[in-house]
């Protein structure tokens, strides 16, 4: 079961990852050669929206899980592992907010009159970035907490 | 943007949902790891597979009722920009919402503890007429239960309301677009 959950965990995590990637060269390939309309982007931003918040849900689910494993041998708060941990549990906390942001954007974008629509979408870009650099921070993090 | 902003949207609702879900628990495991509180709580080696099942199933429970509640506070549309009406519509919505959410949580916490009860009073021997006072003293907890729940979700979702109008305040900002440069030989006012 312990698997089944940290197996869970890491998945969502790289769904995350791995999708605001993924988003990130569709923007770069679009910006050197057009290849859709902005509608459709909007469409891949709203598809990618729905996975992001049900792997959210799912990470925040199965965090609780792992440390619940640590059973009685948890390391303290006042501990290196327990800063580090703060500090994870921060990014988490500042990557819901941000993502939340990011999802209002996205909707009032997608409910702007369809000629300006264009206009707002390097804004919408910027913001999957930076989701792939919170993403990646808090990854890292984890993987320190975990191996080292 | 101006005029009305519809919020009709299944990604709001879902996004939202899951936004009030997840930072409860995150701020309640921030909250009880730094005062040292987490791991008693949690208990996980002693528990084992039935405590993490238990504890999956709680956080799809709140995942749910969060959904039932946003989605019934969440207005079809807002005005594009802060009125004097739009704190107290948040308080508001935000107030119903988390009444809801929380009593939700409630009944199904009580739901979810019926075939306990009844297997528990079963195994100590209990007869039927045990067995149903039980049940009968889980409704009346259930009831009182829901009622104070429904409090503190009323509470909390004033709070949650209120961090979400900031939010929306935030998004209408950055997503508003930019004014349009103007042409070279455009005239600029006399200084």
């Amino acid at each position: 079961m312990a698997f089944l959950v940290r197996g869970l965990h890491v998945g969502s995590v790289s769904f995350i990852l791995g999708g605001a990637l993924l988003l990130l060269i569709v923007f770069y390939l679009h910006r050197t050669e057009p290849f859709s309309s902005p509608a459709v982007m909007l469409k891949l931003m709203q598809a990618y929206e729905y996975g992001f918040w049900a792997a959210m849900g799912l990470i925040v689910a199965t965090g609780v899980g792992n440390v619940a494993h640590f059973g009685e041998g948890l390391p303290g708060s006042e501990s290196t592992w327990g800063g580090q941990f703060i500090v994870k549990l921060a990014l988490v906390g500042l990557l819901l907010l941000f993502s939340t942001v990011r999802v209002l954007a996205l909707h009032l974008v997608q409910s702007a009159p369809t000629q300006t629509q264009g206009a707002r979408m390097g804004v919408l870009e910027g913001m999957y970035g930076a989701t792939a650099v919170l993403g990646l921070g808090i990854g890292g993090l984890a993987v320190a907490l975990t191996h080292f | 943007m101006t005029g009305q902003i519809p919020l009709d949207s299944g990604l709001l609702r879902w996004s939202l949902a899951t936004f009030h879900a997840s930072t409860l628990v995150l701020v309640l495991v921030f909250v009880l790891y730094a005062i040292g509180d987490l791991s008693g709580l949690l208990n996980g080696e002693e528990n084992g597979d039935l405590g993490t099942l238990a504890g999956l199933g709680a956080f799809a429970l709140l995942w749910t009722a969060s959904l039932i509640g946003t989605t019934r506070a969440l207005p079809p549309a807002v005005p594009g920009r802060i009125t004097a009406n739009s704190i107290a519509d948040l308080m508001g919505w935000g107030a119903m919402g988390g009444a809801i959410s929380g009593a939700l949580f409630l009944a199904g916490i009580a739901i979810a503890a019926v075939p306990l009860v009844i297997s528990s009073s079963i195994s100590e021997g209990q007869g039927a007429a045990q067995v149903f006072g039980a049940l009968t003293f889980l409704a009346f907890f259930a009831l009182i239960g829901g009622f104070v729940a429904a409090i503190i979700g009323a509470a909390v979702g004033i709070l949650t309301a209120l961090l979400d109008g900031l939010i929306f305040g935030v998004a209408l900002i950055i997503s508003s677009p930019l004014p349009a440069p103007l042409a070279p030989d455009s005239e600029t006012p006399a200084t």
